[in-house]
């Protein structure tokens, strides 16, 4: 296995008197697609936000390609955020810009590019998440599945080593779920990107992972590749996948 | 008793904090100083919005209040005072107090909420991790631009406000109280003296860091969804409004002590 792009070790986090993580160990090799599942609200999300070091730790280190995110000064850390891209769950536009603005904001502030390379920058990466002509629309007038995509676009637009995925296909209908998963796949195929995504959407993990980590009360308690993880006894995964209220998992109302 | 005395400390705890927090943000904002120029489109584009999208709300309420005053003083003091005495004390009360106090309100409640609102909305739907995500300050790309502009704009609008006031006082003075132009401009003239526009200057300055930057640190600090922005506006607009009466009566004292 290829070595670690992002290194989670022994990381704690509460909020309040809510513990989130606990302990929690994580490595995400280059090269490869890591999905993270658990239960709503079991901390994903802020696992994604220590990668990109939006978060600091309780406890524990956060590792970006051998440096140690959580005490980095923010110029360094800056430098860091330019080689990852983040997609949000709701996507996170700009609601005061267009669409091209959006997709160019970073390439206008850390590059030196000309207008016209900007332009053709954006259009491409519009493309490559399957939409074209909506450079001027404003976010208000796209669909939730839209955004998502501007969102993506806008994510690799600075060719990222390292996409996270914060819920890339919770509450849009299956079909643009779907194509959102392809548009995943699509990512690492042609920029050879790694990905991390969190989700609790089982079908997509299973077709985008390559490697599918199971999060359970702070500590992450199952890692295997999609087969492994079709194929495991572990009481906490069955119940996952089958999403059955009946099981080791506790039940929160 | 004990509850009480805990929800107190609690409050108090709670405002330090703030003043804390607000403090150490302003200070990440002077930090930011040096990369000015590097946003000058965005504040550029700030003081257009603050500046020339109050001018249409800061002429009606200065005109009115130009007039309205040029109406009160008259009828408080007419009888014990020449009327030249009337116009120094109407444009005078303008310039280094009117003018800024009220233009200032004014502009917390379109201005310090709008950027409230804005910078909240950003915050709760993640536009701001967003930002940083992409290796851009927020401090640098949105706050920078915002308090700037409230700086520079500030006086600007103070200016225009005094000018429609006066003129609303003038008209009003021509048309109701029959004084002549001659006699309106010579009280202005003789009582009304470079120190008191500077004076007003310097306070409509203070006042329009006040609002954006009280703006600034409610809507940056925003939490708990569209409640949680609905209560930052509120708070901002509250702590301008008594922020700009406290700072107003402590520059009247030093710039204006008694003799």
């Amino acid at each position: 296995m290829n070595e670690a792009i992002i290194q989670l070790e022994d990381l704690y986090k509460s909020f309040g008197d809510e513990r989130v993580l606990t302990g929690l160990d994580l490595s995400v090799p280059r090269g490869e697609t890591l999905v993270i599942m658990g239960r709503s609200g079991a901390g994903k999300s802020v696992i994604l936000k220590h990668m990109v070091g939006l978060m600091s730790p309780d406890r524990g280190e956060v590792y970006f390609d051998g440096h140690r995110l959580n005490t980095l000064k923010r110029v360094e850390l800056e430098r860091m955020r330019k080689r990852m891209g983040m997609l949000f769950q709701g996507a996170a536009l700009f609601d005061s810009m267009s669409v091209a603005q959006n997709v160019s904001l970073g390439l206008r502030r850390h590059t030196r590019m000309s207008e016209e390379e900007i332009r053709t920058v954006v259009t491409a990466k519009l493309v490559a998440v399957g939409l074209s002509g909506v450079e001027e629309k404003m976010p208000a007038e796209l669909s939730g599945g839209m955004r998502k995509r501007v969102g993506l676009a806008r994510a690799i637009a600075m060719d990222p080593e390292l996409v996270l995925y914060d819920e890339p296909t919770t509450g849009i209908d299956p079909i643009t779920a779907d194509a959102i998963n392809n548009l995943i796949l699509d990512t690492r195929r042609q920029f050879g990107v790694t990905s991390v995504i969190v989700t609790h959407d089982v079908a997509s993990a299973l077709k985008v992972g390559t490697l599918i980590s199971l999060l359970v009360e702070g500590r992450i308690i199952f890692s295997g590749n999609p087969e492994e993880v079709k194929n495991t006894d572990n009481p906490y995964v069955r119940q996952f996948l089958e999403g059955s209220a009946e099981g080791p998992h506790k039940l929160y109302f | 008793m004990l509850t009480l005395f805990s929800r107190l400390g609690e409050n108090v705890l709670g405002r330090f904090y703030r003043l804390g927090e607000a403090s150490i943000l302003m200070l990440r904002v002077l930090g930011e100083l040096p990369y000015i120029w590097s946003m000058r489109q965005e504040i550029v584009s700030q003081m257009m919005r603050i500046g020339i999208g109050s001018f249409p709300l800061v002429t009606v309420t200065s005109l009115f209040t130009g007039m309205v005053l040029a109406v009160q003083t008259s009828y408080q003091i007419e009888e014990y005072v020449p009327q030249v005495f009337i116009a120094a004390a109407v444009c005078k009360a303008i310039i280094i107090e009117l003018g800024p106090v009220i233009t200032a309100l004014v502009i917390s409640g379109r201005v310090g909420a709008s950027i409230t609102a804005e910078l909240g909305t950003m915050r709760v739907t993640e536009q701001i991790d967003a930002l940083e995500t992409m290796a851009v300050d927020p401090v640098r790309y949105l706050l920078l631009p915002r308090i700037t502009a409230g700086l520079v704009m500030m006086p600007v609008i103070v200016t225009f406000a005094c000018v429609v006031a006066i003129s609303g006082a003038y008209t009003v003075s021509l048309l109701y109280l029959k004084m002549s132009g001659q006699v309106f401009f010579l009280g202005m003239r003789q009582f009304v003296y470079p120190y008191d526009v500077y004076s007003g200057l310097l306070k409509s300055f203070i006042f329009g860091g006040t609002i954006s930057m009280v703006g600034c640190y409610y809507g940056f600090c925003t939490s708990k969804g569209a409640v949680g922005v609905g209560r930052a506006t509120t708070q901002s607009v509250v702590t301008n409004c008594l922020l700009i009466l406290v700072f107003d009566y402590f520059l009247a004292m030093l710039l204006f002590p008694a003799v």
